[in-house]
């Protein structure tokens, strides 16, 4: 029994250290409105990289962004309801060659580069107009609650890397989910 | 056998689940694309198949380790298996995890030269020098074509930067339409693919584009910033899927220093050849930068895989071994456990036969020893009860002892004898019986001083004091010196012979009575009368003196005589006490009446009483009693030199033993005492100190309490004087109390 207690002392300390050691991003905005009949968000984020991932970038690992956006109903007493949900990938690589970074926008399949990494961070924190949804995939007379979060997808990190992003916290780069309200 | 087979099963499928694991985690380390987004479920799920695999060792071993410690059977013999079996299994696997760790980490090595690396560092730097020389080119061409610009001041034709950047902003895009003509000539002549004059604040002014993108490319913040400041931009940039291009910037000198600071961009393509090749050395380059620097993580990877598989084999070589060895001592511990039980007296006791080689020859032959065994105690159960039938019908109680003077056995009628009641002394020492049982000490003295001395055969008469009163026991012992294999022992028969001896003793009593009346009394009676007639015939006939004599001589026979026959009348009655008339009396009352009666006859004589208060009344013939306390406080007053000064004490109480409750009286005196000598025999008839007295009144004392199931002892008080104590029984059954007489 004390093992077992132990053992979920343990556990809890994990989840505790993993939630607070999850730096580098940090949503400072987040906005929803209705264009052309479309659901479109934008987000204003602060990213900064540790040595550990920018090292891993410059030694020619690409590293996969995921910008996820979910929009719920909330209910009284009871568990809010997931109305909406969207992902939206970035692959933030180095051009060895021309000695620039490159961002590519997964969705769209649309490539820039930049002279900078900070240049090429501080565009893929400007999220501008995301499309979500056509306006009629949600009931006209809600209010919503939006939440989004931007994280680094380790589970796109070249396999012998993997164990060792399970016990580094330097790889846990994601921002905390950042909620707004959104009303029609 | 159910179980066992869903545990091989079970334990089979972990193992084949486990080892399919394990080989996908390889090919996923060895090649990503294929299972790299199951390998960490599949880490996972070999890590959970090591923790089972664990777990069920953890089990065995607790079970082992609890087998060994409460030595049951077989533990021991599956603990070497064990070890020969996991030390045959484990260390080649250790060797073979150390070998191949070695050459997977040389291996790993190897892959990575130092000349290649700066092959692939040179074959980059080359390509770079290469564009360097065609980005000199363009640059010049450029900063030329700036200068002819300047000269030539092409029109202006503000465009909003932002509104360019939509592309759903229709009006501005139908207003930038290449119309310029210098602009694409100029821009044809150099062979860019697009020209743009911005201002240093992003503001497109004019271009011209060889393709169909209608969005010019302008320069981000930070070149025209350099521009700006001065120094020409050049840069080669992968643009979107087209491939390399070069961008140039150079800033347009302009003479209006109203018109704000402009900037001529110029993108020039990498030709197709060249693009084709820097980008397969820029990502030949780039691989095997990311294979160097995951070279660590790689080496980690492949060891943490070798490792899961080393721990994985081991622990199934582990649960293997335990299995095989349960499997092969599982008869040889079922053997030990039917040996055991055996030993322990479980004579039904059979094992499986589950196979025909020779050790089910062994366990077939267990059984019919077994078998054997069983019968033979069968038949040695009977034999033992028949011979307990017949001992618990003799009246004669049979003790047996071992050598050790251990009690073995002792018979129903022994226990009756000896009232031991519930009590249980088998295995028990003779010297703990007496401990437990005081009331015993005399009879275990009686047999360990002959057990001591080893004698063969003996008898002896010895004495026990219980609840229904004082037992003589004639006890007779042989030694029993058996087979050679059978622990030799003692035998003692004892009998109670209490009523034998007073039966004994009341007829030779009677035998004396009868002799005494008729040889000594019946001649009283003629010596009396004949006395009497001398006396009446010559006493008026003689002279005054003569008769004097002769009156004193007659009256001297007469009253000698009269002394006789009350001694025989006396001795007659003790001979001839009629049977006891119980009743119920207050023992308090009935003493207090005697001392009454001497009080009056000896006022000067003090009598110190100390009754108990809660003595009930019990059965007793109280005229008998009476007659022992009249001798006892007669004796006490007698035995007081000086009667003025007699001082008399009596006690009574209440006596809790192990054996029962007991009436004790105490009489005390302060007189001389009993001499010595006569202590032992003082009861014995015609014993006395008095110079006085029949010799007969404490016999009778001793013969009345003994007919009551009492026991009286006299002696010698500590602080002078003589103590008569009298322990009476206290039954619930008034006949119990007469059985002794």
């Amino acid at each position: 029994m004390n093992a077992a207690r132990r053992l979920l002392a343990l556990i809890c300390c994990l989840c505790l250290s993993a939630g607070a050691m999850a730096r580098g991003v940090t949503i400072t905005n987040g906005t929803a409105s209705f264009e052309n009949a479309e659901l479109v968000i934008s987000i204003q984020a602060s990213i900064v990289l540790n040595k550990t991932v920018e090292e891993a970038l410059d030694n020619g690992i690409t590293l996969f962004f995921e910008a996820e956006t979910r929009i719920l109903r909330e209910r009284r007493l009871w568990p809010d309801t997931q109305m909406l949900r969207n992902s939206h990938r970035f692959a933030l690589s180095r051009h060895a060659l021309s000695n620039r970074y490159a961002l590519t926008d997964l969705t769209s399949g649309q490539s820039r580069t930049f002279q900078t990494l900070q240049e090429a961070l501080l565009v893929l924190g400007d999220l501008q107009r995301v499309f979500i949804a056509d306006e009629a995939a949600l009931p006209t007379q809600d209010v919503y609650l939006a939440r989004a979060r931007l994280r680094l997808i380790t589970e796109e990190l070249p396999a012998p890397m993997r164990p060792l992003v399970w016990i580094s916290p330097s790889w846990w780069v994601s921002s905390q989910w950042y909620e707004w309200i959104i009303k029609r | 056998m159910r179980p066992r087979l869903a545990i091989v099963g079970t334990v089979g499928l972990l193992s084949l689940s486990s080892l399919g694991s394990l080989i996908l985690m390889s090919a996923a380390i060895q090649n990503a694309g294929r299972f790299g987004d199951l390998y960490s479920l599949l880490l996972l799920t070999n890590l959970l198949g090591l923790a089972a695999f664990s777990g069920l060792i953890a089990m065995n071993v607790r079970d082992l380790v609890l087998q060994l410690r409460r030595r049951a059977p077989g533990a021991r013999l599956t603990l070497r298996m064990l070890s020969i079996f996991v030390t045959l299994s484990v260390l080649p696997i250790c060797v073979l995890y150390g070998f191949s760790m070695n050459f997977l980490m040389r291996g790993v090595d190897s892959w990575f030269d130092v000349r290649i690396e700066h092959a692939l560092s040179d074959a980059l730097e080359l390509s770079r020098s290469a564009l360097d020389l065609r980005m000199r080119e363009v640059l010049s061409q450029t900063e030329n074509l700036a200068e002819e610009i300047s000269a030539g001041a092409p029109q202006s034709a503000v465009l909003d930067l932002g509104a360019l950047r939509d592309p759903g902003n229709a009006a501005v895009a139908e207003s930038w339409h290449p119309d310029e003509g210098d602009l694409n000539q100029l821009r044809r002549r150099i062979g860019a693919e697009e020209l743009l004059v911005v201002t240093v604040q992003g503001r497109l002014l004019q271009s011209s584009n060889s393709g169909t993108d209608l969005v010019p490319n302008i320069p981000p913040a930070p070149i025209l910033l350099q521009v700006k400041q001065g120094r020409s931009y050049i840069g080669l940039e992968p643009i979107g899927n087209a491939g390399l291009y070069m961008r140039v910037a150079v800033a347009l000198p302009d003479t209006n220093i109203d018109r704000p600071a402009r900037v001529l961009q110029a993108l020039f393509p990498v030709a197709e050849g060249m693009n084709v090749l820097a980008s397969n050395v820029e990502s030949a380059h780039a691989k095997y930068q990311e294979l160097a620097y995951l070279r660590r993580k790689l080496k980690l990877s492949f060891a943490m895989t070798l490792t899961l598989v080393l721990l994985s084999s081991i622990a199934t070589a582990v649960w293997a071994a335990f299995y095989s060895a349960r499997r092969l001592t599982a008869p040889i511990s079922d053997l030990a456990a039917g040996t055991a039980a055996v030993a322990a007296g479980n004579y039904t006791m059979t094992l499986p036969v589950n196979t025909s080689d020779d050790v089910g020859f062994l366990v077939s032959s267990f059984n019919d020893m077994t078998r054997r065994i069983a019968v033979a105690r069968s038949e040695v159960d009977t034999q033992h009860r028949y011979v307990n039938t017949l001992l618990s019908q003799l009246s004669s109680g049979v003790l047996a002892l071992d050598d050790g003077g251990h009690i073995k056995t002792l018979n129903d009628a022994g226990r009756r004898i000896l009232d031991l009641g519930d009590v249980v002394i088998t295995g028990m020492r003779l010297s703990e019986l007496a401990e437990k049982r005081e009331h015993l000490a005399p009879f275990v003295e009686c047999l360990s001083a002959h057990l001591e001395a080893g004698d063969d055969r003996w008898q002896q008469e010895s004495q026990i004091f219980i609840r229904t009163g004082r037992r003589a026991l004639m006890c007779r012992g042989s030694h029993l010196p058996l087979d050679v294999d059978t622990e030799a022992g003692h035998v003692v028969v004892f009998d109670d012979v209490t009523a034998l001896i007073q039966g004994q003793r009341d007829a030779a009593w009677s035998e004396v009575a009868r002799r005494l009346a008729h040889e000594i009394k019946n001649p009283l009676t003629p010596i009396q009368l004949s006395a009497e007639r001398l006396r009446q015939k010559y006493l008026s006939k003689m002279a005054p003196q003569d008769a004097e004599t002769l009156d004193r001589l007659t009256t001297t026979i007469v009253q000698q005589v009269e002394t006789m026959k009350a001694m025989v009348n006396t001795f007659s009655d003790y001979a001839r006490m009629p049977a006891i008339n119980q009743e119920r009396t207050d023992l308090n009352k009935l003493i207090l009446a005697v001392v009454d009666l001497y009080r009056s006859a000896n006022p000067e004589a003090r009598f110190e009483l100390d009754f108990a208060a809660d003595l009930p009344a019990i059965s007793v013939d109280a005229s008998r009693l009476r007659q022992v306390f009249n001798n006892l406080v007669k004796n006490a007053l007698e035995a007081s030199s000086d009667r003025s000064k007699a001082v008399i004490l009596l006690s009574t109480r209440r006596l809790h033993t192990e054996t029962g409750d007991y009436f004790t009286i105490s009489i005390l005196d302060r007189g001389d005492g009993i001499p010595p000598e006569m202590l032992t025999n003082i009861f014995e008839p015609y014993v006395t100190s008095k110079t006085r007295g029949t010799g007969l009144g404490l016999a009778i004392v001793k013969k009345i309490i003994e007919e009551h199931g009492g026991v009286v002892t006299l002696e010698n008080d500590e602080d002078g004087g003589a103590r008569a104590t009298i322990r009476l029984p206290l039954v619930a059954d008034p006949k119990a109390q007469r059985s002794p007489a």
